[in-house]
């Protein structure tokens, strides 16, 4: 039922204008990195790397935020939920077969850009850095993730207020290590509240390469392990949470 | 075949609880057909979606053939239509039921022969390939009930069904929905056209003060005299 | 018995609830230790040899910043701020923070009103060594918050501790004391300030206007002793200068104005030290000269 709902959900998704607006920001992203580079001093495979590697994260937000948020309350409002409940389905298929199809239309926006991205490296004769295919994989598990919290948020609250708690989320989530460092700093109650907020929140900087991909000469095992860790225990926490809220909800 | 017992649900506005539904029983038999009439917000809509699982009721039963109504065993076997149905607009006729067909796990190649059969029924094979989004008020109806008929059950559950049909519409409705009975499948309907009651339905009843009061109903009964046991239900 | 215990138990005997918040908690752990984990196998990236892993934070001119901020200029100033606090409690491995006056500037030209920013701005800079920084932030702050006593006040300690400069001190104490809201002290540590750069007359003049004003026993104790010292330190210049119309040169130590009986005795300092006599001058003088 999952893989009904989730392909159904993708089809719907690539008719949909959004898929259009991702495809004309690759085809930006290639532009400009492409046509940028060869003013850059000899900088272009730099330059490829921060483009295109930005491109796909703001392609990511944009799904995540605009489809994810949505998706499932636009078919609340359009009465298509009652059209898929009344089906033999639970509510825990359709909330996942709603977030795979999402996913899936971020995977494919993934193997575009590394598509794209091999082929502009190879045209601007530079060789493949393994660390900046890494960090587009990174970049793919934090837009499921994102996708996964949009759903959640947008089975919880208000749409509006669903769209502000993820904005915020994602901004702390790529600051959070200002929340250790402050937390360290101070020998209070407040101390514990931030680190414990450290922790908690989605830390989306561990997904975050990007900076780094330039520079990396190495990158060990585990700490990819981790990293991959942490997505899957994140992931599965934050759907956890969306089908039981789901769940309970009443859509009518 | 489906059995409502002892049903209770209000809903909670700003300071007091509104109570819609107050203790409805309703026993309708297989090969039945139901038909539910009741002013506007009587109750009839969250009565059928506290059947089909989308509301919670705060107390009592429904059962579709000794399952419960929003068990997965239960939505195998009834078919549902909404009082404005709604689709995947993005989609073709077509490829709406094929999704809907899947939904109840019928098989691709059964789904192919099914599907031509089913638009032929509601008089949408012309419509087969256009995308939902081009549909009429009417065209939407009839898929929704091609929806409804898909995995062949044994209950169906019809929210308003006539509800912006022309006349054509209507009368194709009804041939359905007697055919369907005369293979006995129960039907439930709820209804604010009481020709349309008084032709088909074999059993007749009223929802006021949240509860359902049965209007005696015979071959003979007609649409005036139907309408004045309505009346007189309904006034007191 | 711890056989039958786990036989007994079934997880999907457990209430849903209960099944909920087991699963929900192991994922905690999970998301916390694979955090734990990416945080420590962090350290163990490889750089490529000329990337210097500890990398100053980049301070960027606040005109600039001005012109993207989308009127949350305030917001980046803070954003700013936390950078410079999180910057200078984080350690620089060079020990230098060079762009700590850059920092602070940025915060500053953001909100130019952020009076804790100047405060701890002045002291921090003064004390890493970027004591030019320091006042010129100060010459700032005075422009943007005229009637901020902490300003001059914070700059006059720095011109004292660092620069040793007493009569600069002595001048931001003394304006720092006419602002509102100024501690009652301020205007004392200018007289000492005044005094300490052998302005005796200045510091004479203030010491003896707080003792005749204040209210504070302390301070006017204290003040009163600075009066004395100084009539102290003038009854000696005095002394001093007979003795070398006298004698036609300075006396070695201020003990032979005694000998020659110039003065019957050395007046008792109230201060804790001793009267400073530079012989070569033949003077008292109310400081050390730098």
């Amino acid at each position: 039922m999952v893989k009904i709902i989730a392909l159904n959900t993708f089809k719907q998704l690539i008719r949909d204008k959004i898929a259009y607006s991702i495809f004309l920001l690759l085809i930006f992203a290639l532009t400009v990195s492409y046509f940028a580079g060869t003013i850059s001093l000899n900088q272009q495979i730099r330059l490829i790397n921060s483009v295109m590697l930005s491109a796909f994260m703001l392609s990511v937000v944009i799904i995540s935020l605009f489809i994810g948020a949505n998706i499932i309350e636009r078919e609340r409002r359009e009465r298509l939920l009652f059209f898929v409940l009344t089906k033999p389905i639970s509510k825990t298929d359709y909330f996942i077969g709603k977030w795979l199809g999402v996913s899936i239309v971020i995977f494919l926006t993934f193997v575009l850009y590394v598509v794209s991205y091999a082929i502009l490296i190879k045209i601007s004769g530079g060789s493949i850095n393994i660390f900046s295919f890494t960090a587009l994989a990174y970049v793919f598990f934090e837009g499921i993730l994102l996708t996964a919290i949009a759903l959640t948020l947008s089975v919880w609250t208000k749409p509006i207020l669903a769209i502000i708690v993820f904005i915020m989320l994602y901004l702390i989530g790529h600051s959070s290590s200002l929340l250790l460092t402050i937390g360290e700093q101070l020998n209070n109650f407040a101390s514990y509240l931030l680190k414990a907020l450290y922790y908690l929140l989605p830390n989306l900087e561990k997904f975050n390469l990007r900076n780094d991909v330039n520079y990396l000469s190495g990158y060990s095992n585990n700490e990819a392990l981790s990293v991959i860790a942490y997505f899957v225990f994140y992931l599965i926490l934050t759907l956890l949470i969306g089908v039981r809220v789901f769940n309970k909800r009443v859509f009518v | 075949m489906i059995k409502v017992t002892d049903l209770h649900k209000s809903f909670y506005h700003q300071t007091e609880p509104q109570k819609v539904l107050d203790g409805v029983n309703l026993q309708i038999d297989k090969g039945d057909v139901f038909g539910l009439v009741g002013q506007n917000g009587a109750g009839k809509s969250t009565l059928i979606n506290i059947m089909l699982g989308l509301l919670s009721a705060d107390s009592g039963s429904v059962l579709f053939q000794s399952k419960n109504s929003t068990s997965l065993k239960a939505k195998q076997i009834y078919g549902a239509m909404s009082e404005q149905p709604k689709f995947y607009e993005q989609f073709s006729a077509t490829e709406t039921l094929a999704f809907v067909g899947k939904l109840y796990k019928i098989n691709t190649n059964a789904l192919k022969e099914k599907i031509p059969q089913l638009l032929e029924l509601v008089d949408l094979s012309s419509s087969a390939n256009n995308k939902v989004k081009s549909f009429s008020k009417g065209m939407h109806q009839r898929l929704a009930l091609a929806c409804a008929l898909i995995n062949e059950p044994k209950i169906l559950i019809l929210d308003e069904p006539f509800d912006g049909l022309d006349p054509i519409g209507r009368r194709l409705f009804k041939q359905i929905i007697l055919e369907q009975k005369s293979r006995g499948v129960t039907i439930f309907f709820s209804s604010h056209i009481l020709s349309d009651v008084q032709e088909i339905c074999t059993k007749v009843g009223v929802i006021i003060n949240g509860k359902i009061e049965p209007i005696p109903l015979s071959k003979k009964t007609t649409k005036d005299e139907l309408e004045n046991k309505l009346l007189k239900i309904l006034n007191g | 018995m711890l056989g039958c215990l786990i036989k007994e138990f079934s997880f999907n005997d457990l209430d849903e609830r209960i099944k909920f918040l087991l699963i929900v908690f192991f994922l905690i752990i999970g998301v916390i230790y694979s955090q734990f984990s990416q945080d420590s196998n962090k350290r163990s990236r490889v750089y490529s040899a000329t990337y210097n892993q500890y990398i100053q934070p980049l301070a960027l001119s606040g005109e600039g910043i001005t012109n993207v901020s989308f009127g949350f200029k305030e917001l980046i100033a803070d954003y700013y701020w936390l950078k410079t606090i999180q910057y200078y409690g984080g350690g620089d491995p060079n020990g230098k923070y060079e762009q700590l006056p850059k920092l602070y500037n940025s915060v500053l030209e953001l909100s130019p009103r952020f009076l804790s920013a100047y405060e701890s701005g002045i002291l921090i800079l003064g004390g890493e060594g970027f004591v030019k920084d320091a006042i010129n932030l100060a010459n700032v702050g005075q422009k943007n918050l005229p009637l901020s006593w902490q300003i001059p006040y914070y700059q006059g300690l720095i011109e004292h501790i660092y620069n040793k400069n007493y009569k600069a001190a002595a001048n931001l104490f003394d304006q720092a004391a006419k602002l509102p809201g100024a501690p009652p002290n301020t205007k004392y540590f200018a007289g000492i300030y005044y005094s300490q750069a052998n302005n005796p007359d200045i510091a004479y003049a203030i010491f003896k206007t707080i003792y005749e004003n204040s209210t504070d026993p302390a301070i006017k104790e204290r003040a009163g002793n600075y009066v004395i010292y100084l009539e102290n330190v003038t009854l000696l210049n005095k002394a001093l200068t007979q003795y070398k119309i006298k004698f036609s040169k300075p006396p070695n130590s201020l003990s032979d104005l005694v000998k020659q009986k110039i003065i019957t005795e050395i007046p008792q300092n109230p201060l804790e030290f001793d009267y400073y006599y530079d012989k070569k001058i033949g003077k008292v003088l109310t400081a050390k000269p730098l």
